[in-house]
């Protein structure tokens, strides 16, 4: 059977900090509005190599919104969803100049990879998530929650088991200094990092 | 100053969390001591990773659920071809006459919605000012094709943006969120049409006779059809044949 989410719960599982809820929310969306993504983007002139590329994005969009607290249920997901694909897509068509024309649809394929290897520069990405895991699973839990999920020190302690929030902040810090110990140690990708949207 | 008390300094000047005239004097001092804007420079680069990177590990999670997404779908196409074969081997089981009429016996709701369930034709396209908003004609498009959800949810951005008393609008919504199954809302959205007596409010209720039946509510049903065959609105006669099949079925 079909298992329903209403729009709350799947906001308040992805706020939950609980990794299996956040997983199987992920779940959820990806199989309810998948289809939705490939019939937007096939419609005007994509693939469906391009569909997922752009649905991950605005899944990642949206899991960022919501952890943010900038989605506050105005639309429905499913309206956020559509229209963050839309704009996403638009963009993408926009920059690469792509023509409406299904003869082009090799071209346009070519155009989508390289745009892609240069959002992915692969190595920098590979160095930093090295530099991440050096400064240990505790440290990158935590900068984790402070730094991409906009937790409070408050949140943090409760659901990383720290005795207070002082020794929370505490413990950031430290992890923010070995962190920053590594960066220093790397100039070239402090520079790109910088540079980077 | 403390390295840790820097640190907290240093983030909240980045999350522009620091008071104007603080905010101002520990610019000033970045702009002439170099150590500090290096590490200013630094702790940004720092925060900025810590987004990239988890970002990154988002993506490959969701490239992970694409993976497994395709995979059951897949699964589900292999199942589905074991499924029309033990619709064929049953339809070769009843295909006496007599063990069918047994089995099946006669209609059901489902059965009478998906016969009377068709889209109102297209009166959008005609309008002049339709060619110019691109977001109206996928809708329609959405509508023509069947992909109702999709075209609900367009309809839902253009009734809220600019459209919102388009009444023409707000009924092809009603049908587009009918054909996705959701009856109960649709329902809500011909009552506004029928309550306002709008010009599409007479086929409106031809849709809520059919939201009803698709909700297993055939006695509101079948009295919203009686009220179409008396006043001989819109789909009247096939609002009498609809009656006549409820009668049946609640007979069974």
């Amino acid at each position: 059977m079909k298992i329903l989410y209403s729009d709350k719960k799947i906001v308040s599982d992805l706020r939950s900090g609980d990794k299996l809820k956040v997983n199987n929310t992920l779940h959820y969306l990806y199989k309810s509005y998948y289809r939705m993504a490939v019939n937007v983007i096939k419609t005007n002139s994509g693939n469906e190599y391009e569909a997922a590329d752009v649905f991950q994005d605005a899944l990642i969009s949206f899991y960022e919104s919501v952890q943010r607290e900038k989605f506050r249920g105005d639309s429905s997901i499913k309206t956020y969803l559509y229209s963050t694909v839309r704009n996403l897509w638009l963009t993408r068509l926009k920059k690469s100049n792509r023509m409406v024309d299904i003869e082009n649809q090799y071209n346009n394929v070519v155009t989508a990879i390289t745009d892609k290897d240069n959002f992915d520069d692969e190595q920098p990405e590979t160095l930093l998530k090295r530099i991440i895991d050096k400064t240990g699973e505790q440290c990158k839990e935590l900068l984790r929650l402070y730094y991409y999920e906009n937790r409070s020190m408050k949140e943090i302690t409760a659901l990383m088991n720290f005795s207070n929030e002082n020794s929370t902040k505490t413990q950031k810090y430290k992890c923010m200094k070995k962190l920053i110990g590594y960066l220093d140690t790397h100039p070239e990708l402090k520079k790109s990092l910088l540079e980077r949207n | 100053m403390k390295e840790n008390e820097l640190f907290e300094k240093i983030e909240l000047f980045l999350q522009g969390k620091l008071d104007d005239n603080e905010h101002k004097l520990f610019k000033k001092q970045i702009e002439t001591d170099n150590e500090l804007a290096r590490k200013v420079e630094t702790y940004k680069s720092a925060i900025k990773g810590i987004e990239i990177s988890e970002r990154a590990e988002l993506k490959k999670t969701l490239q992970n659920i694409h993976r497994e997404y395709i995979d059951s779908r897949k699964q589900r196409n292999y199942n589905t071809v074991l499924k029309i074969a033990a619709v064929f081997i049953g339809f070769v089981l009843l295909s006496s006459p007599f063990i069918y009429k047994y089995i099946t016996g006669g209609t059901s709701t489902e059965k009478l919605f998906a016969e009377n369930f068709s889209p109102y034709p297209d009166l959008i396209s005609q309008r002049s000012e339709t060619t110019s908003n691109v977001m109206l004609l996928e809708a329609m498009s959405y509508y023509k094709n069947g992909e109702y959800e999709n075209a609900s949810v367009l309809f839902n951005e253009l009734l809220s943006h600019g459209y919102e008393t388009d009444t023409l609008l707000m009924f092809y919504n009603g049908i587009s969120i009918l054909g996705a199954d959701h009856p109960d809302s649709a329902i809500t959205q011909f009552n506004k049409l029928i309550d306002t007596k709008s010009s599409f409010s007479e086929s409106a209720k031809w849709y809520k006779a059919l939201a009803l039946i698709e909700s297993e509510r055939i006695d509101e049903a079948e009295k919203l059809l009686t009220t179409i065959v008396q006043s001989k609105s819109y789909n009247f006669t096939k609002a009498e044949k609809l009656i006549k099949k409820i009668e049946k079925l609640k007979d069974k």
